[in-house]
């Protein structure tokens, strides 16, 4: 600090002795030394930081690879059925690709690559390595082995890309069900366009309700049944009555998901959920439960059904005519049209269409799958709608409308909405309660009659109780009125019939007679004999054990005790 | 004095650098190597991946099913066929030939001495180790009711 009232032309040092000079050098070389030590611990400070950062920080710059590996498609999950068995999964797919600039020699490359690449000629090769572009495709996927034996030709320019590929290890098989993606990973058909949003967010498999052994056995039977038959078509599904848990679903003709472009629109109809048809008499349960459950019949109620009937301007007859007054056993058990018109006169047309509609009959299936079908209703209900109705024609319904309301007419009397995915052990099931319990009772052995002594006997299966109905639609003709020779056959059944777990509806489109069936193509004939194949092929698989099961091996324990007969196993 | 504390700073300032470059060095060791396993967990995962698909190719149903037509002499299980794990007569051990596939069947006749027996694969896997599995170990063991109940078997259906 400068002195005050110095004089301006008296330099400092003036007056002052060495002293002075050497506390000025002493205080400057002070100040050096500070500067210097604050540099140096900056410099030391920063270099720390660096090294810290850089030694926290190093995991992250450690992934140099050198391959380009591009992932194109975008995630998707796993679908797997209910027991874990693997329907649908994305694996990568490397395929091969070039740097023409990085070649060295696209000849003698060329040559190499030959060897490995057998859908390309060597000059089509020569070509494109030496073409002056940044990057040319060789070959899509190739196998593993050809992966590794192109990479060990260490050959400069190659470069492998991975891809992401959608696989359905079951094929045809599963369809119509678990649908189809394209190659950007977005769903286009079936479950997979359906449940598309879960299947791009979630991680974990998506879990259905499908059992695929259950899945192969209809389609098994169906397919042989189609053929057996000289079917068109061919639809089936089988149900959980409880949970309504779809356990298989089968359309016929079906398409291979790796390549639905190749098959036409016929072939993507989902006949179970997205057709839409005149059923037939698989509906005259509904009619006779609905009765049941008002008090307007009982079982032993009798009608008589001699004369066809006339119901405003339409005359209703039986396929065969039965001349002496049955039951409402028989009426379902015979499938009598003109029995089942005279028991839906005494509902009429309101109370039908309430509870109809209260069946989910008049309104799409909430359900997971795409395309779900509109039932197709008449505008004006009137007593001929209300008659015909009743035994299956005027009403339009998809084979998945008639699985559940049959479900409810044998479960208890709960009205379950049908799901593609596992319900999980203890979850709420949403249902609605459409008969008492008692009606649905007598319904399970209503039905179970139709099996014993009606015309549903060829779908007998020993042991697992088998009830159900016949169903034989005529198609209708596009300008009104029906073919009679044009039918829809159908079989809807459960088992077993004290205490039902599962429905299965089946449905052959213009079947025709064979000699073994006496030329007959009603449901009773055609359907029927499949879904006993059927039944006979799920029930362990849907956990139903033969009610006669511990009869019988009460039966072979006394007859093993006497030990006089002691039979021995043949070898395998 | 100042100088000696400056001195030990010194030192030890190095030596908190040599060893901080050390855990650096190992850290980055330590990070390549856990790169290193997590691509190979990639890989096997990949692998696993490839195989689980292959594996449910394999068990195609139609496939297995054309196989068994083809190869084995099976028809689809009868009803008949099933019967309860408890309503099957208790059969004595010694009177139980173990075949290939781990089943057993009854064949051998009564009194066969057992010291000539071949013990089978289900034996070792299910009822004992191998070290307690001499002729000495009693059958009651594993069938209680073996002594008390004669060796037979009968097909379900012939009830």
């Amino acid at each position: 600090m400068a002195p005050r009232g110095r004089d301006k032309d008296t330099p400092r040092w003036a007056g002052k002795g060495f002293e002075y000079f050497e506390d000025q050098a002493l205080s400057r070389a002070r100040m050096r030394l500070l500067v210097l030590t604050v540099f140096v611990f900056l410099g030391f400070t920063s270099i720390g930081l660096r090294l810290a950062d850089i030694s926290i920080g190093a995991q992250a710059n450690t992934n140099g690879g050198s391959i380009s590996a591009v992932n194109h498609a975008r995630h998707r999950a796993e679908i797997v059925d209910r027991e874990g068995r693997l329907l649908a999964r994305n694996v990568d797919i490397v395929s091969l690709g070039a740097d023409p600039r990085e070649v060295w020699d696209p000849e003698l490359s060329a040559e190499s690559l030959g060897h490995y690449l057998s859908n390309l000629s060597e000059d089509t090769l020569v070509r494109r390595l030496a073409s002056d572009r940044h990057f040319v495709w060789l070959e899509r996927r190739i196998s593993p082995q050809q992966h590794y034996d192109i990479h060990n030709l260490g050959l400069p320019g190659m470069q492998f890309v991975e891809e992401q590929r959608r696989v359905y290890p079951h094929g045809q098989s599963l369809s119509h069900l678990v649908g189809f993606s394209n190659v950007d990973g977005e769903g286009i058909g079936g479950l997979e366009l359906g449940l598309n949003v879960l299947l791009q967010s979630t991680d974990e498999p998506v879990i259905l309700s499908v059992d695929l052994r259950v899945q192969h056995a209809l389609r098994d039977e169906l397919s042989a049944a189609m053929e057996e038959f000289g079917a068109m078509a061919a639809a089936g599904v089988v149900m959980n009555v409880n949970t309504g848990e779809v356990l298989a679903l089968v359309s016929l003709p079906d398409f291979d998901p790796h390549a639905p472009g190749e098959s036409s629109g016929d072939f993507w109809l989902n006949r179970v959920t997205g057709g839409s048809y005149e059923l037939g008499s698989v509906v005259k349960p509904l009619t006779i439960a609905q009765a049941l459950d008002e008090g307007l019949i009982t079982p032993d109620m009798i009608f008589d059904v001699s004369e066809p009937l006339e119901v405003a301007d339409a005359t209703i007859n039986d396929y065969h005519p039965i001349l002496e007054p049955i039951t409402a056993w028989d009426v379902l058990g015979e499938s009598s049209n003109i029995g089942t018109v005279e028991i839906a006169g005494l509902i009429g047309p309101e109370g039908q269409q309430e509870f109809l509609a209260d069946l989910g009959l008049f309104d799409r299936l909430p359900i997971e799958m795409p395309g779900a079908a509109h039932p197709l209703v008449p505008t004006n209900w009137g007593p001929v709608e209300t008659a015909t109705i009743s035994f299956g024609h005027g009403l339009s319904m998809s084979p998945l409308h008639l699985a559940s309301a049959t479900a409810a007419m044998v479960n208890g009397g709960f009205y379950v909405e049908p799901t593609f995915l596992r319900r999980e052990e203890g979850a709420e099931i949403p249902r609605r309660r459409v008969i008492s319990a008692e009606t649905s009772d007598t319904m399970r052995a209503m039905l179970r009659y139709v099996v014993t002594d009606g015309t549903g006997g060829n779908a007998d299966v020993p042991g697992y109780e088998v009830a159900g109905k016949t169903g034989t639609g005529e198609k209708p003709r596009p300008g009104g009125g029906y073919y009679r020779s044009r039918l829809l056959s159908s079989f809807v059944a459960t088992f077993p019939s004290s205490d039902p777990e599962i429905v299965v509806f089946a449905l052959l489109d213009e079947p025709h007679g064979t000699a073994a069936t006496g030329n007959y193509a009603t449901g009773g004939w055609t359907v029927a004999p499949a879904v006993g194949r059927i039944i006979q092929r799920i029930a362990p698989f849907a956990g139903v054990m033969p009610t006669d099961m511990q009869q019988r091996s009460e039966m072979a324990n006394i007859n093993s005790s006497d030990g006089a007969d002691a039979v021995t196993l043949p070898p395998q | 004095m100042t100088t000696m504390v400056n001195y030990g700073l010194m030192v030890a300032l190095f030596m908190a650098w040599v060893g901080l470059f050390a855990v650096k060095d190992a850290s980055r060791e330590a990070g390549m190597q856990v790169h290193a396993l997590e691509q190979q967990i990639q890989d096997e995962e990949a692998a696993i991946q490839n195989l689980a698909t292959d594996w449910a190719i394999l068990n195609e149903p139609s496939y297995l099913q054309g196989l068994a037509r083809n190869h084995l002499a099976l028809n689809s299980m009868a009803p008949q066929q099933i019967v309860s794990m408890a309503a099957l007569p208790p059969v004595p051990l010694h009177d139980m030939a173990p075949t290939n596939s781990g089943t057993f069947l009854a064949s051998a006749p009564v009194g066969r001495t057992p010291s000539n027996r071949r013990v089978g694969a289900f034996m070792q896997t299910r009822v004992a180790p191998p070290a307690q599995l001499s002729e000495a170990v009693p059958h009651a063991n594993v069938f209680p009711h073996a002594s008390q109940v004669r060796p037979t078997l009968r097909p379900a259906n012939e009830g």
